[in-house]
């Protein structure tokens, strides 16, 4: 504890860093954002057609739905996971020696670093919310308790997007290449987040898909929370707990890949 | 206190990558093939370096320079060897081992690109957890010695070549190690930033007695810089010493270049054909190429003195002018490649 004691002015700093390199790049960031109001535009008018007239759909009222999708991809702008192209690029460009000659453990100067884009992005998302309210819909968390409850289910939401965006940064370890595996790492988040079509009306072997993945816990229970379609307080405990267990399981994993992929290293151009 | 700083012992460090297949799913293939490619980069080096000394570490392109430099702060990790800095095994304890060094990748940045360069100063003083007042102080005289405020809050990709080295430099150094790495500072810089770099190393060197292993192929820094030499070719040492004792060794020779004065050159050309291998018999010394007007005459000191060989030249051609080119570090090197036995 000590180690990580001794290293936070590093790790602020770092975060502050990387928010700053956000804001440099904020003609990416509200294009992005743009994309993402757009999708939401889309989805609304799909969602709509399909529901003609009907109120609602297995139990979902289509203004509920549409808070689904709406916060559920304002979510995933804010937890962008950069490290699976930022590792990736660093060891492309061999960059990854700099980096492990600091007297900071790597694993942390990453995790700074995504803690740091993400606040980079937090202003932006906050002020792109009135507009995601017209382009899609957002009600009011479904009460007090569940403002409380989304907000720690967000955060560890924050903790898995990391966690995963990270192994699969380290995979570039050994492929040198892995932006392949982000473009199925961002299709997976969206499709079995729930982002798209809620889980709700997956087919019932795809919802079992769905569960066994933690794909799940980024989006579906943190929203479901904040809607209400996960409101009994047993049930909140579960989910959150679910999230904690693929904290703590993906963390143990990235743990192991970096002990053994540090022994593989192999720094690019000379 | 006379330990050395560096010691490394029959280092070694080969590469397994795996064997490309070709044909169809040739690359699918080479994802779970079993039959790897190794190649050897670093074969067996022992040297040690003492606190304080300035060491050229110098090579032909692959020879394992880089390797080697990436073994001792910590980054790889060696295949078989021994190796110790400044008492821990690099790669066993690389995050402390990193707070006694600093490194600059003359190819690469640590500076953030898109940001101010006092920001990637800031950085440093946080990681290396250096003291705000000792920060304040170093950091003033960085900026006098390498000229650093006129674009300290500029962004660095704004920055040219040399001003971003200067940055480099100074983030490598603002926490004081005990040694620093330097992998060709100067490549890409134009003449006075050059000098401008060399002599703030050997001021660092010589003021602050940091330890520097200094790896370029511009052999002016070596002969500007280095006492020592580490010679290094195909993972191997080729020679460990001094600058001088290395130029005895591979080039002995010195070369009389005789102008001779313009009304007879020609004419005493092709005067003394009968002797061609022994010019004026005298022995210890050979024709080194000629041009019309100009005789070049390479002689060993140890055999004939420059004095005697002078007055020889004199009473035999009529001369305008004489000067002894004494060998460079560069000929010497490229001689040395060229002996090398031929790689399989």
């Amino acid at each position: 504890m000590s180690a990580v004691a001794s290293s936070l002015p590093a790790y602020l700093k770092l975060a502050s860093l990387q928010m700053q390199v956000t804001h440099a790049y904020r003609a990416d960031v509200i294009g992005g954002l743009s994309v993402v109001l757009l999708r939401i535009l889309l989805l609304k008018a799909v969602w709509t057609a399909a529901y003609a007239d009907r109120a609602s759909v297995d139990g979902v009222a289509l203004p509920d739905l549409m808070t689904f999708v709406t916060l559920g991809n304002l979510q995933l702008v804010l937890m962008r996971p950069m490290l699976v192209w930022y590792v990736q690029r660093r060891i492309h460009d061999g960059q990854i020696g700099l980096d492990l000659a600091r007297p900071v453990p790597f694993l942390g100067q990453l995790f700074a670093q995504q803690v740091g884009a993400t606040a980079g992005l937090l202003p932006f998302v906050v002020l792109s919310i009135p507009l995601a309210f017209l382009v899609g819909n957002l009600a009011p968390p479904a009460s007090a308790a569940a403002a409380i409850a989304y907000f720690a289910s967000l955060l560890l939401a924050f903790l898995i997007a990391t966690l995963i965006g990270l192994l699969m940064g380290l995979v570039a370890f050994w492929t040198v290449q892995s932006l392949g595996v982000g473009v199925i790492y961002e299709f997976a988040t969206q499709f079995f987040g729930g982002a798209l079509i809620p889980l709700t009306f997956f087919p019932s072997a795809l919802r079992t898909l769905a569960n066994l993945l933690p794909f799940q816990t980024q989006v579906f229970i943190p929203v479901s929370i904040y809607t209400g379609a996960i409101s009994d307080p047993a049930d909140i405990v579960q989910a959150l707990g679910l999230q904690v267990f693929w904290v703590a399981a993906l963390s143990v994993i990235a743990w192991a890949v970096w002990q053994y992929a540090k022994r593989a290293v192999t720094v690019y151009r000379g | 206190m006379t330990d050395p700083i560096i010691s490394v012992d029959q280092l070694t460090k080969t590469f397994r990558s795996p064997k490309r297949q070709g044909g169809r799913l040739g690359a699918l293939r080479t994802l779970f093939t079993r039959e790897y490619t190794v190649t050897s980069a670093v074969s067996g080096i022992s040297f040690s370096v003492d606190r304080g000394e300035l060491i050229g570490y110098i090579g032909p392109n692959g020879a394992g320079k880089s390797t080697t430099i990436k073994m001792l702060t910590g980054i790889l990790v060696p295949t078989s060897g021994e190796l110790q800095v400044a008492g821990l095994v690099p790669w066993q304890r690389r995050e402390q081992n990193a707070l006694n060094i600093g490194v600059v990748f003359g190819q690469r940045s640590q500076l953030w690109w898109d940001l101010p360069l006092i920001e990637s100063f800031d950085l440093v003083a946080k990681m290396y957890r250096v003291a705000p007042d000792r920060y304040r102080r170093d950091l003033g005289r960085f900026r006098e010695l390498l000229d650093l405020d006129e674009y300290i809050d500029t962004p660095v990709r704004q920055l040219s070549l040399g001003q971003r080295m200067r940055g480099d430099l100074t983030a490598a150094l603002l926490h004081d190690p005990r040694i620093v790495y330097l992998d060709e500072p100067t490549v890409g810089l134009d003449v006075v930033a050059k000098e401008r770099i060399r002599s703030f190393i050997e001021e660092i060197n010589r003021d602050r007695g940091t330890t520097v292993i200094l790896t370029t192929h511009d052999l002016v820094d070596v002969e500007r810089l280095c006492r020592r030499i580490i010679l290094i070719d195909q993972g191997q040492v080729l020679y460990d010493g001094t600058v001088e004792r290395l130029t005895a060794m591979y080039a002995p020779y010195r070369v009389l270049v005789v102008r001779l004065a313009p009304d007879r050159g020609d004419s005493t050309d092709g005067g003394d054909n009968a002797n061609h291998d022994r010019p004026l018999g005298l022995p210890g010394v050979e024709p080194a190429g000629r041009e019309p007007g100009v005789i070049r005459l390479r002689f060993d000191p140890a055999i004939i003195g420059a004095p005697e060989l002078i007055s020889a030249v004199v009473r035999r051609y009529p001369v305008s002018d004489l000067s002894i080119v004494e060998p460079e570090l560069e000929s010497v090197i490229r001689e040395l490649y060229e002996r090398r036995p031929a790689t399989t």
